[in-house]
């Protein structure tokens, strides 16, 4: 539903060029949960904006299964706007398309209840601790029924008790959603455990070395996460 | 804690009540000409004889004031968030403000009346302009100084240009613009009565003015009081409001 191919960007600086992607093809299909995993400035995070559209690749192209493809990212800080409350924050991206205030209630009523917002719905984004601004975050993204959701280590900033809450719950909504979901990342255990597939990127510029079934391996294993560090090094 | 009841309050009364009394016995006593400065009690005595003619000015005041501000402050918002989005209308505008701005706007008056003869445009037009420039000031650079992150989000989730300026750049820019708004009372607050005195026949500047002419100085007083409580009464009312409306995020914030 959604490929990648022989995507390459360069950034230009006072220093010089600087080639950041090289290269990067693969693919994605319905209902599957893609790890990105490659060293901190490896240029991850481009390659998520490259997708959704926000850059422009010096190369390649990106192919969606159809039009109006949607993508939204849940970035690496919330990025809630903080002039406003929670409801209004989720309803951002369904301000723009002529909806109606009964089917904008509608949504967020479903899509509140899904991620476990109730009873915050008029909190203001300070209000609430690191792991609910991430759920707000993962709702504003959701409400606009995305066909594919990006997540840009949204979750490296909150505890480990809570990320494990968030990530089993992402996978529950992606079981009936059927929501493709890539998760960028640069944490070996948050890919393998959750991942299906993990793409794993070396650094300056980002190639990709290797993807790795990652599906069957529900459990933390030492030795997957050793062979994955060296690759990484 | 009986203590504590009591005071506090008796001081701001006591001194406000012991400034009247002087005032007044300096009067009474011959120190001073009553022509040059009116005691309270006449003050007073003019007030419930001449309120009718005070209030009539009163609103005549406030009503310059509110349009002047109200289109001064819509102009300035509307312009500051395009020179402060658009790098191309930023380049072309901002020389020319540059150049009008430091000019005195009392200086326009004049000109005003040329264009638009002895009514009230000529003063609402230098009150608009005393409002203006603060806000749009500070909406540029409110604008300019917007976290480009909160822009990414709304283009992420493919909101369209002009939804972006209204729901992210406006209130993105909102602390900003408030301070602005708030000189802008100040220099509308300045202009107004200003303006209304060399038009010499409007307002309580014109009320002021003519009065002095007539040296009846209880009314000068009169009308100063007055302008002070209609100046405290505005920006009180803008406090209220900013908590209430503009900024209840950064209110609670606090």
């Amino acid at each position: 539903m959604l490929q990648v191919k022989n995507i390459s960007k360069t950034f230009n600086n006072k220093s010089g060029k600087i080639n950041v992607l090289d290269n990067i093809s693969f693919e994605l299909n319905q209902s599957e949960f893609l790890a990105i995993l490659g060293p901190s400035g490896c240029g991850k995070s481009t390659l998520l904006k490259i997708i959704s559209g926000l850059e422009k690749p010096d190369s390649g192209k990106i192919i969606f299964s159809h039009q109006n493809f949607q993508t939204p990212i849940v970035w690496q800080e919330h990025r809630l706007l903080p002039w406003r409350t929670v409801k209004q924050n989720i309803s951002l991206g369904l301000e723009t398309n002529n909806m109606n205030k009964l089917e904008i209630n509608k949504r967020l009523k479903k899509y509140i209840n899904l991620i476990k917002l109730n009873g915050f719905e008029n909190y203001y984004p300070f209000q609430l601790s690191g792991g609910m601004q991430q759920r707000v975050a993962i709702a504003r993204a959701m409400i606009i029924e995305p066909d594919v959701l990006l997540i840009d280590e949204s979750f490296s900033s909150i505890d480990y008790h809570t990320k494990m809450i968030l990530f089993n719950e992402l996978k529950k909504i992606q079981k009936i959603t059927k929501l493709p979901i890539i998760y960028v990342t640069h944490d070996t255990r948050d890919a393998i455990s959750f991942a299906d597939q993990t793409i794993v990127l070396s650094a300056n510029p980002a190639r990709i070395k290797r993807i790795i079934d990652t599906k069957e391996i529900k459990t933390f294993s030492m030795p997957m996460e050793k062979e994955i560090w060296d690759l990484l090094k | 804690m009986i203590k504590n009841k009591i005071p506090k309050i008796i001081y701001p009364l006591g001194s406000i009540a012991s400034l009247l009394i002087l005032w007044e016995a300096a009067i009474r006593l011959g120190f001073i000409k009553s022509i040059f400065l009116p005691s309270p009690s006449m003050v007073f005595l003019a007030f419930l004889k001449n309120y009718e003619y005070l209030i009539s000015s009163i609103l005549i005041t406030s009503k310059n004031i509110i349009i002047g501000y109200f289109i001064g402050i819509t102009l300035a918002i509307f312009l500051g968030i395009l020179i402060g989005q658009y790098k191309k209308i930023d380049l072309s505008i901002s020389p020319i403000l540059l150049i009008i701005s430091p000019i005195p706007i009392i200086t326009f008056l004049p000109l005003f009346i040329l264009w638009f003869g002895l009514g009230t445009t000529p003063i609402i037009l230098c009150a608009s302009m005393g409002a203006f420039f603060p806000t749009l000031l500070t909406t540029i650079s409110g604008v300019k100084k917007i976290n480009r992150k909160y822009i990414e989000v709304a283009e992420n989730l493919n909101l369209k240009k002009k939804t972006i300026l209204k729901k992210i750049v406006l209130p993105a820019s909102f602390p900003y613009i408030t301070s602005g708004l708030r000189t802008s009372i100040q220099t509308t607050f300045i202009l107004t009565p200003v303006a209304e005195m060399i038009m010499g026949d409007a307002g309580l500047g014109g009320f002021i003015w003519r009065n002095a002419d007539l040296f009846r100085t209880e009314l000068v007083i009169l009308g100063q009081i007055t302008l002070g409580v209609m100046g405290l009464s505005l920006f009180k009312i803008f406090d209220l409001v900013e908590k209430k409306y503009l900024l209840p995020w950064m209110q609670i914030k606090k």
